[in-house]
């Protein structure tokens, strides 16, 4: 039987991927497939990603400060491709653009210091969802 | 199927996806690709290479990278990266990347790796590269299975003692000395050449360069290396072997993981585990080969004939036939998984078999295989079995011996030694 299978991304003009690591590794260690993109990905490369990849949930960590305007350019390319994965988005997101994101069609939004356990068990909860 | 067939990539995705539940997908396999296998250790720069390649070659050709990472043996996850390296080409319309985890399998390929590689093949890619997990010296399944073989190896990765050790250095069509814009790489080359000297020439003398991806340098020669490689092939007429040879991986890697399931439910196991069973003797026991087993069950019928065809019709074939003159019988074998179905049929009115047939027809004997004949016996004598005068004689130096069916509940029980059947 397939793993679950992850791909976590780092959009736009960001820097920083520790915390990207980080959350790769301990999706990797709960027995998950994790492909990391590395940084500075476009929307489109990432959608393309999740397509080949055939992902069963997708992960997009923003340090920047444009999640709105990237997150909302990467939901609208999923459409275009009609790629149907749930997406998650975590990195330094205020707490007033958590209800934006949703209305994107964001599955889950994580700010700074959500514990690991949560973010594996919601991939798990989001993958079991799309396997049905 | 069909939309993979035009390069649909979600379609593909979804393919290599059933192929990674274990699902078999119907279809024809095909030669059509060149398929590139780039191996060498972790952090040689095989996923850049493959990106300097795919970025210089037309862009009107279907490319595919198919990269595998290693599968942590405890969590059972892996941590992917080597699209990092090629995502610049991610969103390409005739580009598809695809990452694959070892899920423990042995010599780095999977099954469904190989298989994937079938599928890429088949919807018409005219490039598949395939990244290894970097295990190095192990690592040399791929060779089977790919059409050229590049060998990647980095600079201050070891002396040329490495060089000269067996493995990785012998699997190679085309060696490539890896961060070409170092100087140390120089060395690597030299290395590589001394050792190509040493080894005894073959018909398809592999090739060295220098390559650094990152400035394009040595790529082009790269590629026309790998196009030269593969005309040799194929005027050789090399090229279908390659397709035989993946089935035959395939085979073989889903056999070892039949049998380590099989393993690992055994009772064998535990003995050998405690000391009670020795481990050669516990491994040929589970896979059948030791201990008294089922050799044959002998039938006698009046229509013979329709007794074959009716077994036939319900997958019980027949595998060949054989004349025992001093019996007066034909005995017709039926294949049965791991055992028989021996039809026997009499020559002559005053045979054992036809005065049998006087009586009844059914089950004439059965017959079982044992590890030690003479140690058999003496067991069977202990309890009082007594044995038939009959030959004792059997096919290929094997012995028989008939126990008397009166000592056996009326079963008449044939005993076979083979010799040479398989060394355990």
């Amino acid at each position: 039987m397939r793993r679950i299978k992850v791909i976590v991304a780092k959009l736009g003009l960001d820097g920083h991927d520790r915390g990207a690591k980080v959350i790769a590794r301990a999706l990797a260690e709960a027995g998950m497939d994790v492909v990391y993109t590395g940084m500075r990905q476009t929307p489109r490369q990432v959608v393309e990603t999740a397509v080949q990849e055939d992902a069963d949930v997708v992960g997009i960590s923003i340090l920047s400060g444009s999640h709105l305007e990237l997150v909302k350019e990467f939901m609208d390319e999923m459409r275009r491709r009609g790629v149907d994965v749930p997406v998650m988005v975590g990195g330094i997101i205020p707490p007033e653009d958590e209800e934006s994101l949703r209305q994107m069609g964001v599955a889950e939004v994580f700010g700074p210091g959500t514990p690991l356990s949560i973010i594996v068990d919601k991939v798990r909860s989001l993958a079991a969802v799309r396997r049905v | 199927m069909e939309a993979a067939m035009k390069w649909d990539k979600q379609a593909i995705s979804k393919l290599i996806s059933l192929i990674e539940d274990g699902e078999e997908l119907d279809y024809e396999p095909v030669r059509r690709s060149r398929v590139v296998g780039i191996t060498g250790p972790p952090g040689a720069g095989k996923s850049t290479l493959i990106y300097a390649m795919m970025k210089m070659l037309p862009g009107n050709l279907k490319l595919a990278a198919l990269t595998i990472d290693p599968t942590s043996p405890f969590s059972g996850g892996s941590f992917m990266g080597n699209r990092i390296r090629m995502q610049d080409l991610s969103d390409h319309p005739n580009i598809f990347i695809r990452s694959l985890a070892t899920h423990g399998s042995r010599g780095g390929l999977s099954y469904e790796a190989i298989s994937t590689v079938n599928l890429l093949e088949h919807v018409g890619a005219d490039y598949i590269f395939l990244e290894t997990v970097g295990a190095g010296q192990v690592d040399t399944d791929v060779r089977k299975i790919v059409d050229t073989v590049v060998v990647l190896l980095p600079p201050l990765a070891g002396d040329e003692i490495q060089a000269l050790k067996m493995g990785l250095m012998e699997i190679g069509d085309i060696y490539v000395a890896s961060k070409g814009d170092s100087p140390e790489s120089d060395k690597v080359l030299l290395d590589i050449e001394a050792m190509l000297r040493m080894v005894a020439p073959r018909a398809w003398g592999p090739k060295s360069l220098k390559v650094s991806p990152l400035y394009g340098q040595g790529v082009p020669e790269l590629i026309k290396a790998i196009e030269d490689h593969h005309n040799y092939l194929e005027s050789n007429g090399l090229l279908t072997n390659i397709l035989s040879n993946r089935l035959e991986l395939m085979m073989r890697l889903h056999a070892q993981a039949l049998l380590d399931e099989l393993i690992e439910k055994s009772a064998e196991l535990r003995e050998a585990r405690k000391g009670s069973l020795r481990p050669r003797e516990a491994a040929a026991r589970v896979m059948g080969l030791r201990g008294p087993r089922l050799d044959h069950v002998a039938v006698a019928a009046r229509d013979a004939e329709s007794l074959i065809g009716k077994l036939a019709a319900l997958g019980i074939r027949k595998i060949g036939e054989e004349v025992v003159e001093e019996q007066g019988v034909k005995v017709v074998m039926l294949g049965l998984s791991n055992s028989r179905v021996e039809v026997l049929i009499p020559l002559s009115g005053d045979s054992t078999v036809a005065r049998f047939l006087e009586r009844r027809e059914g089950i004439h004997h059965v017959a079982i295989l044992v590890d030690n004949l003479d140690e058999f016996k003496k067991a069977a004598s202990s309890v009082g079995l007594e044995f038939l005068p009959a030959s004792s004689k059997g096919a290929e130096g094997s012995r028989v011996a008939f126990i008397n069916p009166r000592g056996l509940g009326g079963v008449l029980l044939e005993v076979v030694e083979k010799k040479y059947e398989h060394k355990i």
